[in-house]
C-alpha cells in the first residue's frame, strides 16, 4: 500500500509537467485548430537555453524563465508569422492539414539544428534542488517535481485570468470560436495566432525551468514529453484548458500505478488504450466542448 | 516539358555511364583497400571519429614498417563509408565500399543494428566482414565472410555475472537476490535474458526483470517495486538518458543496494561519470576495453599513450575493438600473400594466436581462434568499477589491476 501511495503521489508530480507541456499544445491547438508537433522541439530548444544559461552565467533554472520566456515567445512569434501564417493564409480549410505537416517539418529541422550545434551528449544540471527530497507520512516527495506542480497549477491561473478577463485573451479565445466571425468584429486574427504560438512556446521555457533541475538535456528529449502530451490533450479535450490540466495529473497517476502493479511498458498500453477508447466514446474529451 | 524530360534522360544516362566507369584498379596488389563502416555523422558521429583515430594510427604504422610485406610493401589505404548510425545508409555504404571502392575487406559498424543487416551485404558480395558489435545473431547466420573476433552479449552478460560472484567472494554482505531492469528494445531484451539466467545459475534468487519503455520521462514507480523487493543487486541494462534517470530515482526514492551493476551501455560512457559525480561511485560494469588493461599488459598501455598523444584522448570500447580488427586483417594478408577474397577469408578463419603480445590481443583473450559461426570462442570481456570518478578493471583475475580492489556496497563513502 505504501508503495502504491508512493507511486501515485510520483505519478502526480510527473503528471503535472506532462500538463504543463499539454497546456502549450492545447493554446496552439484551441486558437488554429492545428496541432503543433513542434511543441516538443520548443521544449527541447527551451531546455537547451536554460542549461547554457546555468552553465555560462550560473543562471538559476528556476529564474531562467524570465529570459528563456520572452525569447520563446519572440521565436514562436516569428515562427508564426513566417512559416504558419502565409500557409494559413491559403488554407481555407477549417482544420489545415498543410500547417500540420508543417510544424512536423519544423519539428524534425530545429531537432537536427540542435543536434548539429549541441551534439547528441546527454547534458545535466545539478542545482540546489536537484535530487532533494523530504518525507511526509513515509512517502518521499521529489522537491523539483513538487516545484512542477506548483509551476503548473500557478501557470494555468495566470492563463485562466488571461483568457477571462483580458481583451487579447478574449480576441484569442474569439478567434479560437471563429475566425471569420471574429476578424468580422475587428480582430486582427493573424496578429492573434501569432500571440497563441508564442504564448505556447513560452510555456516552454517555464516547462524547461522545471525539467532541467531533475531531467537530463538532449536534442531528443521533446519527443517522449510529446507523446504524452497528445495523450492528454486528447484525454482532456481538446481546446479545454482545464482538461489539459487534469488530463496531465490522470495520465501520470494511471502510468505510475500501472507501472507498478503491473509493468511500465504495459503502463504505455494502457495509456493508448484509454486514448483511444475516449477517442471513440466521447470524441470531445472529458472536459471538451463538442463542437459542430 | 517533352525537352525536359529528354535532358533528364540524357543526365540520368550520364549517370549511369559514370557509375559503370570505375577508375579503381581491381586486384592491384600494390595497394590493400580496407573499408571501414561507422557513424562519421549524425548522434554517434563522436564513436565514429574515436574509430577513425584508431584505424587512421594503426594503418599509419602499419605502412610506415614498410606496409604488407608478403605482397611486396603494399600499403594500407582506408576507405571509409559513413553509416549516419542508420542501417539503411550502413547497408548501401558497404555496397558502395564493395562494388565502387573495391574494397578487400571491411570493418564495421559500431551499432548492432547497423552491422546486422550491413554485415549480410558483404557476405553476399563475399568480401571478409570484422564485426564490432554484440548482437549475437550478427554471427549466428551461417555466413562464411563474418567475423567477430570479441565478446557478444552471451559473453558480455556471463563475464559480468560471473565477476560479481567472484568478486563477492572477496566482499560482504554477499549477494542472495536481484532485480534486473532493462530497457526494452533488441539489446536491452536480450541482455537481461541472459544476465538472469547466468544469476540463477550462480544461486542467487531474481525477483523480477523488468523491461521499461526506452526514453520514459520517469521511472519512479520501478524503482518504488525494486526497493519493495529489497534486493542486494540491481542490475540495470540502459542507454545513456536512462542511466543518468535510473541513478537519480534509485537516489531519491533512496534504493540502495549492495551492487549496482550495468550490463555496459550507458553506464561506462564518460559522460555518465561527468553527469553522475559522486553517484556513479561504486557501480560496476562489463566492459570490452579499458585503459585499465595497460597495467596488466605493457605494450598495451604504450599504444594507448602513443594514441593520446596524437589525439589528446585515450582509445575507447569501441576504438580498441575496431584496431582489433585491423590487426586480425593485417595478420591474415601476410599469411594469405593475396588480396582474393576467398583466400583471404579463409587465412582469417585460420587465424590462431595465443601471444598476448601480438597485436590483435589489443583486447586480451587466452586465445584468438574463430569457430564455425565466426565467433572467437576464448573471447571474455572485463568487469570494472567506477572508484573516484575512475574505472577501476576486477576481473578476471589475468589482467585486472594488481592494486585495485572491489569496494562494497554501492556509495560507501557517502552513505
Amino acid at each position: 500500500m505504501r508503495g502504491l501511495a508512493q507511486a501515485v503521489t510520483s505519478g502526480l508530480l510527473i503528471g503535472a509537467v506532462y500538463g504543463l507541456i499539454a497546456l502549450g499544445l492545447n493554446i496552439v491547438f484551441g486558437t488554429m485548430r492545428v496541432v503543433n508537433f513542434a511543441q516538443g522541439t520548443l521544449l527541447m530548444a527551451g531546455m537547451f537555453m536554460t542549461y547554457w544559461l546555468w552553465e555560462l552565467g550560473g543562471v538559476h533554472p528556476y529564474i531562467s524563465p524570465l529570459v528563456t520566456a520572452p525569447l520563446l515567445f519572440g521565436l514562436g512569434f516569428a515562427v508564426q508569422h513566417l512559416f504558419v501564417s502565409p500557409l494559413l493564409a491559403r488554407e481555407r480549410a477549417r482544420e489545415p492539414m498543410s500547417v500540420l505537416l508543417l510544424t512536423l517539418g519544423l519539428a524534425l529541422v530545429l531537432e537536427n539544428v540542435a543536434l548539429l550545434f549541441f551534439s547528441a551528449d546527454f547534458k545535466t544540471v545539478t542545482t540546489d534542488v536537484s535530487m532533494q527530497t523530504f518525507k511526509i507520512a513515509g512517502l518521499i516527495v521529489s522537491v523539483p517535481r513538487l516545484v512542477g506542480l506548483g509551476a503548473m497549477v500557478a501557470t494555468s491561473l495566470v492563463l485562466y485570468l488571461f483568457f477571462m478577463h483580458t481583451d487579447l485573451g478574449r480576441a484569442v479565445r474569439a478567434t479560437g470560436q471563429d475566425r471569420e466571425v471574429a476578424r468580422l468584429m475587428g480582430i486582427n486574427d493573424f496578429r492573434i495566432y501569432g500571440v497563441a504560438y508564442g504564448l505556447s512556446a513560452a510555456m516552454m521555457g517555464i516547462a524547461a525551468a522545471v525539467l532541467v533541475p531533475f531531467f537530463y538535456i538532449h536534442p531528443g528529449v521533446g519527443t517522449s514529453f510529446l507523446l504524452k502530451a497528445f495523450v492528454i490533450v486528447v484525454l482532456g479535450g481538446l481546446g479545454s484548458m482545464p482538461g489539459a490540466a487534469l488530463g496531465g495529473l490522470l495520465v501520470g497517476v494511471i502510468e505510475g500505478a500501472v507501472a507498478l502493479w503491473v509493468q511500465a511498458a504495459v503502463a504505455q498500453i494502457v495509456l493508448f488504450a484509454v486514448f483511444v477508447a475516449i477517442l471513440f466514446v466521447r470524441p470531445a474529451g472529458l472536459l471538451g466542448v463538442e463542437r459542430r | 516539358m517533352r525537352h525536359g524530360m529528354l535532358r533528364i534522360a540524357t543526365v540520368l544516362g550520364l549517370v549511369g555511364l559514370a557509375t559503370m566507369w570505375n577508375p579503381a584498379p581491381v586486384g592491384a596488389a600494390d595497394e590493400v583497400r580496407i573499408g571501414v563502416v561507422s557513424p562519421m555523422t549524425g548522434p554517434t558521429a563522436k564513436f565514429g571519429q574515436a574509430q577513425k583515430n584508431a584505424l587512421t594510427m594503426a594503418a599509419d604504422d602499419v605502412n610506415a614498417a614498410g606496409g604488407i610485406k608478403s605482397l611486396g610493401g603494399a600499403k594500407i589505404k582506408l576507405v571509409f563509408g559513413d553509416t549516419r548510425g542508420e542501417a539503411d545508409t550502413g547497408v548501401t555504404e558497404t555496397e558502395r565500399l564493395i562494388t565502387r571502392e573495391k574494397v578487400h575487406a571491411l570493418i564495421g559498424a559500431f551499432q548492432s543494428g547497423v552491422g546486422f543487416p550491413s554485415s549480410a551485404m558483404a557476405e553476399r558480395h563475399q568480401v571478409p566482414w570484422l564485426t564490432f558489435g554484440t548482437f549475437d545473431k550478427i554471427t549466428e547466420r551461417g555466413f562464411k565472410y563474418v567475423f567477430r573476433a570479441h565478446a557478444n552479449d552471451t559473453i558480455k552478460a556471463r563475464t559480468l555475472i560471473e565477476g560479481l560472484v567472484a568478486l563477492g567472494k572477496r566482499a560482504s554482505p554477499p549477494i542472495g537476490s536481484a532485480v534486473i531492469l532493462a530497457e526494452n528494445t533488441e539489446w536491452g531484451k536480450s541482455v537481461s535474458d541472459k544476465q538472469r539466467g547466468f544469476l540463477e545459475r550462480a544461486g542467487v534468487k531474481v525477483h523480477f526483470v523488468e523491461n521499461y519503455p526506452y526514453a520514459a520521462p520517469d521511472l519512479t514507480s520501478l524503482i518504488v517495486k525494486a526497493k519493495g523487493v529489497k534486493p542486494d543487486l540491481v542490475v540495470a541494462d540502459s542507454y545513456l538518458g536512462d542511466a543518468l534517470l535510473i541513478t537519480r530515482q534509485m537516489h531519491e526514492q533512496e534504493l540502495r543496494p549492495v551492487a549496482y551493476a550495468a550490463g555496459g551501455g550507458g553506464h561506462v560512457q564518460p559522460d555518465f561519470l561527468k553527469n553522475m559525480a559522486k553517484l556513479s561511485d561504486g557501480i560496476l560494469a562489463a566492459t570490452m576495453w579499458d585503459a585499465a588493461v595497460g597495467k596488466a599488459v605493457p605494450w598495451i598501455a604504450k599504444e594507448n599513450e602513443r594514441h593520446v598523444a596524437k589525439f589528446g584522448a585515450p582509445f575507447t570500447e569501441d576504438s580498441a575493438g575496431y584496431y582489433q580488427a585491423f590487426q586480425i586483417i593485417v595478420d591474415a594478408l601476410e599469411r594469405a600473400k593475396t588480396t582474393s577474397a576467398r583466400e583471404l577469408r579463409d587465412a582469417i578463419a585460420a587465424t590462431s594466436i595465443t601471444d598476448v603480445n601480438h597485436k590483435v590481443m589489443f583486447l586480451p583473450y587466452k586465445a584468438l581462434r574463430f569457430d564455425d559461426t565466426g565467433q572467437n570462442p576464448f573471447a571474455t570481456a572485463m568487469v570494472v568499477q567506477i572508484q573516484g570518478g575512475k574505472f577501476r578493471l576486477l576481473y578476471p583475475e589475468s589482467i585486472a589491476e594488481p592494486d585495485a580492489r572491489v569496494v562494497w556496497p554501492y556509495l560507501a563513502t557517502t552513505r
